[in-house]
């Protein structure tokens, strides 16, 4: 594989991985070795801190508490994304929150939400087992599914059945019964009353399990029969073969390539079947460790084919474009316009459209979004005046980069070595012929140039899918 | 819960909390520094949100009374477009003349108001030359009426007078025994020595007017003396310093040779006046508040402290509480008897 090569698969698992990465990381990691590459992902080490909290809070203290208000809550995780040493677990709480979604429309309370994605983050790449018992115990899903709503003597089973449905199983594969018995195991999970919003601001929810409010009677559940409790129902719905499959399929669906949505995956078998029983058998015989089946599916080679095979969702869009051009690397005035950039794109982080969560692939593009994501990209790209912006011309500069060839083969490259169709390449080659050579005696103009030259590669496919 | 913090002959006893979380007028929108004239008239920095016109100057009494509020225009849309004086207020400081000086971290300014809030003037100029202003934060003033000012992003520190004329400075960013790292707070002790939140450090460090670096409060941790990117500090008379321990949400108190002494996590047993304002208008936050098992222990605790001061004339030490929207004020007592222990 020449060196090039080697660098567009690297950029293909930063890209799905993380948020992209600059020519020089890309660089580096080639050096390192793809594997290599891979556990530094799955396992980041001290070096390699998470988003700068602390630095985001000190100079915007409110969003520690925004409270009902989502714009300063999705600047709070936008800004994680954009800043964070280990993408792969941002990338990891990014596809949790589409598994599990929960939205500010009910809960309102985006503490609570953030609080959710950090347990995300915490427990994301773990076991799936316990990270099923930290979400039963999550004070944002619990309001969420009415759990704090499911009594003894009155069961609501909101929760017992999107646990089954959307969260572990999928559909067809329990029964109302089933659903019914889950719920009850599930009485008395709840949250402690907190001190309102008022006179002195938002205040956390508390997990509060009640032992006088748990129904401990026995149950019937998918064929096994004992007074269950909450573990319990997760134990025995980790044992079945659907949980596998449902949640590997969602995995394929995130990180691999676009599959029909969630609804159809009764009726529509998974878009690579043998690669989905692989995921399932590390799944499995892990005893549903996260990190094992990660580290299977980017080293596969299933994986490292499915190249330019998913369409990016609006908040990667968000995140890799102004990582690419270094913008908010600190968080300065105006960030909170970040946290809403990928609702304008259709995808209102900490606020999915319901307990499904986002549909994704095609869906997340209309006539609006397209226009969206393509003027986003544009606007950063062609900037030459944002930190990335700069590094890429003057190492184009440096590079002598000079002729309309030249100039869109590196354009392409420092874009996340994007590997354009031979007709788009070809009219992207015809356009910067209109204006010959790269002329360096004139920076500001080859630097313009070059920002529109990059603004029309973001237009592409190639850059719009993952 | 104890109110009294009691420890090496010294007492510091809970007085009262002033303020809530409120947009404008009685209350406070995260509070990040204040300052206080000899009768008692607080004015508070209220940095607020992005794209939130309520960054504002409050001014009101130790006592609850608002008096007013300024600084605030609006609408406020972010970035460097907005029509507000401020984007990121920080520091507060009063001069003889109860004029009021702000800084403004963001766009390296110091606006100056009278006491009733009138704008009086801008200066600072934006840079890294000696004199520019870089990241201003903390400001104070000496007994000359210079005003001290810590460039948060280039890590200097230096004194101007009152209408910005540069006098001197020093500082250096780094992780070394006298070095700087995104310095935050800033406070002079009785004899003009110089303390800064040295944030990115996670200590407290202290200078001679010159520049000699003297001592260092604290370290990084979580246990005994140490902190977690302090972004307050204040000195009192007896020399006794005070550490606002911004993410161990707690104020550290060192006495003068460096040695932790104690900690002060937060005491707001009560509901403020104003606070029970909203209370009374809103019967189910009562409501709700009544079903809280541990409702005091909750609410008394500091959340994210930024600022502090020592008003060192009535011997009261006053704690920006800043994501909670109100000020928790102590009493240091020096005469205070311990009573007898089988009482």
């Amino acid at each position: 594989m020449s060196h090039k090569e080697d660098l567009a698969l690297m950029a293909h698992l930063m890209r799905r991985a993380g948020f992209g990465a600059s020519h020089d990381d890309l660089e580096r990691c080639v050096a390192q070795g793809y594997e290599a590459t891979v556990e530094e992902l799955v396992n980041p080490t001290e070096a390699q801190p998470g988003g700068d909290m602390a630095t985001m809070l000190r100079y915007h203290p409110s969003f520690l508490l925004p409270g009902g208000t989502p714009f300063s809550g999705q600047a709070n995780w936008m800004y994680q994304m954009v800043s964070t040493k280990r993408p792969l677990v941002e990338k990891v709480a990014l596809f949790w929150h589409h598994v599990f979604a929960t939205g500010n429309s009910k809960v309102d309370n985006c503490d609570q939400l953030l609080e959710q994605i950090q347990m995300f983050r915490d427990y994301g790449m773990g076991n799936y087992k316990q990270l099923l018992i930290e979400l039963s115990k999550n004070p944002a899903m619990i309001f969420w599914l009415d759990n704090n709503e499911n009594h003894r003597d009155a069961v609501n089973e909101n929760w017992g059945r999107e646990l089954l449905e959307l969260f572990s199983m999928g559909v067809s594969n329990y029964t109302e019964v089933d659903v019914r018995e889950a719920s009850r195991a599930f009485t008395g999970w709840t949250i402690s009353a907190k001190p309102p919003r008022q006179p002195y601001g938002r205040f956390s929810w508390k997990f509060d399990y009640r032992e006088e409010d748990h129904d401990d009677g026995e149950k019937s559940f998918l064929g096994e029969v004992g007074n269950f409790g909450g573990e319990d129902i997760i134990d025995i719905v980790c044992s079945q073969p659907a949980t596998a499959r449902f949640i590997c399929r969602h995995l394929y669906n995130f990180f691999v390539a676009d599959e029909v949505q969630v609804p159809a995956w009764t009726i529509e078998p998974a878009r690579d079947e043998d690669a989905l029983e692989q995921m399932m058998d590390v799944f499995i015989e892990s005893e549903y460790d996260m990190k094992a089946v990660l580290k299977f599916m980017f080293n596969s080679d299933f994986f490292k084919n499915a190249r330019y095979s998913k369409i990016k969702s609006p908040a990667e869009v968000v995140a890799g474009t102004l990582r690419l051009v270094g913008e908010f690397q600190f968080p300065e005035p105006g960030i909170l316009n970040i946290g809403k950039e990928p609702t304008y794109m259709g995808q209102s982080i900490l606020d999915p459209p319901s307990v499904e969560g986002w549909y994704t692939g095609s869906e997340w593009i209309n006539s609006g979004s397209l226009l969206a994501r393509v003027n986003f990209v544009a606007d950063r790209v062609a900037n030459t005046d944002l930190p990335g912006v700069k590094k890429i011309l003057d190492r184009m500069k440096s590079d002598g980069v000079k002729t309309p060839e030249q100039l869109i083969d590196a354009a392409t490259e420092h874009m996340g070595f994007l590997q354009l169709s031979d007709e788009t390449r070809q009219q992207l080659i015809d356009n910067a012929q209109t204006d010959g050579d790269l002329d360096w005696a004139n920076e500001a103009a080859a630097g313009q140039r070059i920002g529109e030259t990059m603004a029309l590669i973001g237009a592409t496919t190639e850059y719009q899918f993952g | 819960m104890a109110l009294n913090t009691v420890v090496a002959g010294r007492a510091w006893l809970y007085s009262h909390n002033v303020g809530r979380q409120a947009q404008s007028g009685m209350g406070f929108s995260t509070p990040v520094s204040a300052a206080i004239t000899s009768d008692g008239t607080l004015y508070v920095a209220n940095r607020s949100g992005e794209q939130n016109p309520s960054m504002r100057v409050t001014k009101c009494t130790i006592d609850h009374e608002f008096i007013s509020e300024f600084g605030r225009q609006g609408p406020v849309y972010g970035g460097n477009n907005n029509t507000s004086l401020f984007t990121w207020i920080t520091g507060i400081a009063l001069d003889s003349n109860e004029n009021v000086y702000t800084s403004d971290e963001w766009r390296c300014q110091i606006h100056v108001f009278d006491k009733d809030g009138t704008y009086v003037s801008t200066w600072g100029e934006k840079g890294e030359e000696e004199g520019q202003l870089n990241g201003s934060a903390g400001i104070c003033f000496d007994d000359d009426e210079n005003l001290w000012v810590v460039n948060s992003f280039n890590s200097r520190i230096q004194k101007f007078s009152k209408d910005g004329k540069y006098i001197s400075g020093f500082g250096v960013k780094g992780s070394g025994e006298s070095e700087l790292d995104a310095p935050y707070g800033i406070a002079l002790d009785p004899d003009g020595n110089v303390y800064v939140a040295d944030w990115g450090n996670h200590r407290v460090q202290k200078y001679t007017p010159e520049g000699n670096h003297l001592a260092t409060f604290g370290h990084a941790g979580k246990g005994s003396g140490s902190l977690n990117h302090p972004t307050g500090v204040c000195i009192d008379n007896d020399g006794d310093v005070y550490v606002v321990d911004w993410m161990n949400e707690r104020v550290v108190i060192y006495d003068k040779d460096a040695k932790p002494l104690t900690y002060l996590y937060g005491d707001a047993v009560e509901v403020s006046p104003w606070g029970e304002m909203s209370l009374e208008s809103n019967p189910d936050m009562v409501k709700r508040r009544n079903q809280v098992q541990d409702m005091v222990e909750q609410q008394r605790k500091f959340r994210m402290p930024q600022g502090c001061l020592f008003d060192r004339e009535n011997n009261r030490l006053i704690i920006c509480d800043t994501n909670r929207g109100r000020l928790q004020i102590y009493l240091k007592d020096n005469t205070y008897q311990d009573p007898q222990f089988n009482l």
